[in-house]
């Protein structure tokens, strides 16, 4: 067991393409850390270099004190679970399973205790005699979890293990992958796209844009204290609203297109940044949760928008309404290649916001509705470099 | 006149319902079609290849003479039963089996090997597998011609290349002896067919995916291991297919034995169907040879059934 450490790791393809840039990161012994980001962000070739499959071009990657930069994956004691599950297709589930102990020449006799203890902690005891092909998804998906448990190795490495199965199964999975994990008990990275699988998995989540790390937090603190406008947006379902607004030189009232909101002095306690952005532009994030219906029992400042779309969920309704305040102009390195997943949408009569409300309330498309504005929810960020604004 | 017309209305639905003459024409056509399309090849299969096959089976009974005015008597089995009694048969099937055991496994080994390097990202190694499927494109008879004029007894590039590293004259006469003659036969072989199974494995071995090559590498396996518990499985239906197409192949070798020492010296290099062919055109045995052709058709169709027999089972699992 061993922690793994990255240090100013830099992976640049023959043809040019820089693939991760002088990523520091540290994962801690027994600590599950996942990496997160659109496709094409560097996220599995980062992993790909800490199993040995991808050369790094600069740094330095360590198991505990070991530098291991050139040591070949078969020895570098990684468990390994892939994508596509990578099952030999001509082996039983129990020669999956114990293919790697056969590779390290144990006993035949431990082999199949240690394949007979793993099967039975997922549920695969009566499935050991079947070829893959014989297995379900989810199946598959354990077995290969199996290869991983019976190794007992020293990092374990998971490269979107969940995203070929639906979404219930998803779900069910998700736990088991935890309670496998922590029974491993070694450092752990697991690499996904689905920002809700990173979002319950990890003890500290990675976010990964165009190979450069944004933020590496607990998912609590990325949710509320995002680093910048991309993890900003990218965290969270729906995502965070991001309007263009002006902040009055005495910071007391915050322009969001025709609208104003009043704020208070507690908001420089707050973020005390703020301060140097007196009369100036910033863009102002809003988490769909904190725009609530605003009502009478609830008072204070208020946000109006044209409802287009009211998505009712049974334990609440989202709603998605259009205000007048200018677009957020995200820059051109802001634009991924998965631009659908950041749900920022500007339309071209305003900025598009969700408002995740109480399904009491009656709103219909075409409406007018008003939502609650607390100032100790709103997040502000530099309009150019797109930096949160704390200190 | 309206009864007339009415009439006419009436009755054209009882003899000819309307549409009912397109609609047949296009039952017919739909049937008739791919019989249509198919007539002009199945017409000249029956005649090269059917209606033959057929004929020597027919000429093997009888003692066949191609002279018009000749009687042709009914001789039954005695052809089939000279086969087994005659020593130059007794050679050239064991030259048709050594030809097989040897050329058929080299082939797939160097096949195998080249599919092998290729795969990964050898420098020019486009170049590589043009040069090395030319030889499977070019003709039999030249590529015999040119590997006898290789081997040649005067003037020969295999000697004077001997000659020269030996720093005096060297004349082997390469293809009048027989073990000599027997290996430019194989050389000639290995070197035309080796570009086929190659292409073949290359194919394969890109269908091996490689999320299951590098987590055999994650696991632990050195590269034989990979090879051997992942790579190999994973390609067995192209080695299967690739053993039953070349021991075809082998079995009716013919071009290079005809070209370069011609079954020489003294039929000691001879194949069985350079032998059938001799006892046809030189000494106008039809029957005998109709004999022979007969028979090792019957043991190719039986070696083919039995290997594609086992691919199928090597499929399945």
């Amino acid at each position: 067991m061993s922690s793994v450490s990255l240090e100013k790791v830099t992976k640049i393809y023959p043809n040019g393409f820089e693939a991760v840039s002088d990523l520091d990161l540290q994962i801690e012994d027994g600590e599950l850390m996942v990496v997160v980001g659109p496709s094409g962000c560097g996220k599995t070739t980062v992993l790909r270099m800490i199993a040995g499959l991808e050369n790094i071009s600069s740094g330095t990657v360590r198991f505990g004190d070991e530098v291991v930069n050139d040591v070949p994956p078969k020895n570098r004691d990684v468990a390994m679970v892939f994508q596509s599950y990578a099952l030999y297709p001509q082996m039983t589930v129990a020669q999956n399973i114990g293919f790697a102990l056969k590779m390290k020449r144990i006993p035949k006799i431990e082999v199949d205790r240690r394949v007979r203890e793993a099967a039975s902690v997922l549920g695969l005891t009566e499935w050991l005699d079947r070829k893959p092909t014989q297995l379900s998804g989810g199946q598959r998906q354990r077995v290969a979890m199996g290869r991983a448990i019976v190794r007992e190795p020293k990092v374990f490495l998971m490269d979107e293990p969940l995203s070929n199965l639906d979404a219930k199964l998803r779900v069910q999975l998700r736990a088991e992958i935890s309670r496998v994990q922590q029974r491993i008990g070694v450092a752990t990275l697991y690499v996904t796209h689905d920002q809700t699988e990173a979002m319950t998995l990890g003890h500290r989540v990675a976010v990964l844009r165009d190979g450069v790390l944004q933020q590496c937090d607990a998912p609590q603190v990325l949710y509320d204290r995002p680093k910048n406008i991309f993890v900003a947006g990218f965290i969270g379902s729906p995502a965070m609203n991001l309007l263009e607004g002006v902040l009055s030189a005495n910071l007391d009232v915050l322009t969001l297109g025709s609208q104003k909101v009043s704020l208070t002095p507690a908001i420089l306690s707050r973020l005390p940044g703020l301060r140097q952005y007196t009369g100036r532009a910033v863009v102002v994030g809003i988490r769909p949760e904190d725009l609530p219906a605003a009502s009478a029992e609830r008072p204070g400042p208020v946000l109006t928008g044209d409802v287009h779309l009211v998505e009712a969920l049974g334990a609440e309704i989202l709603v998605h309404f259009v205000i007048d305040a200018p677009v957020v102009q995200l820059d051109d390195s802001s634009v991924t290649k998965d631009s659908d997943e950041i749900l920022v949408g500007p339309t071209s009569s305003g900025s598009e916001c969700v408002a995740r409300i109480e399904p009491r309330h009656t709103v219909r498309s075409g409406d007018r509705f008003s939502f609650g504005v607390s100032e100790d929810r709103l997040e502000f960020f530099d309009i150019e470099s797109g930096l949160a604004i704390w200190d | 006149m309206d009864s007339k017309d009415s009439t006419l209305v009436e009755q054209r639905p009882a003899v000819l319902p309307p549409g009912a003459v397109s609609r047949r024409r296009n039952r017919f056509t739909r049937i008739a079609t791919p019989y249509l399309l198919l007539m002009p090849a199945a017409f000249l299969y029956a005649v090269f290849i059917v209606y033959p096959i057929f004929r020597q089976f027919d000429i093997s009974f009888f003692n066949w003479h191609i002279f018009p005015d000749v009687a042709n008597p009914f001789v039954g089995w005695s052809n089939y039963i000279r086969i087994f009694h005659d020593p130059a048969i007794r050679t050239a099937s064991e030259n048709t089996v050594l030809f097989l055991v040897i050329t058929v496994p080299i082939q797939m080994v160097l096949g195998l090997f080249a599919a092998a390097l290729l795969t990964d990202r050898l420098p020019g190694r486009g170049l590589w597998r043009a040069l090395i499927f030319i030889p499977v494109v070019t003709s039999w008879v030249v590529v015999s011609y040119v590997f006898a004029y290789i081997f040649g007894f005067q003037g020969g590039l295999a000697n004077a290349v001997i000659s020269l590293f030996a720093g005096h004259t060297v004349r082997i006469d390469w293809l009048a002896q027989t073990w000599t003659g027997n290996a430019v036969i194989w050389i000639v072989s290995i070197w035309k067919g080796v570009g086929w199974s190659f292409i073949m494995f290359l194919a394969a071995l890109d269908g091996v995916p490689r999320d299951l090559v590098e987590s055999a590498r994650v696991d632990g396996a050195s590269e034989p291991r990979i090879w051997r518990h992942v790579v190999i499985p994973n390609i067995r239906p192209t080695i299967t297919f690739v053993t039953v197409l070349l021991v075809i192949g082998a079995s009716q070798v013919f071009t290079q034995v005809f070209i370069t020492t011609g079954g020489g010296p003294f039929g000691s290099t001879s194949v069985l169907l350079t032998y059938a062919y001799q006892q046809a055109f030189s000494f106008f045995n039809f029957s005998y040879a109709a004999a022979i052709a007969s028979l090792m058709a019957i043991v190719v169709l039986g070696l083919s059934i039995l290997q594609i027999r086992l691919m199928r089972r090597n499929v399945d699992q």
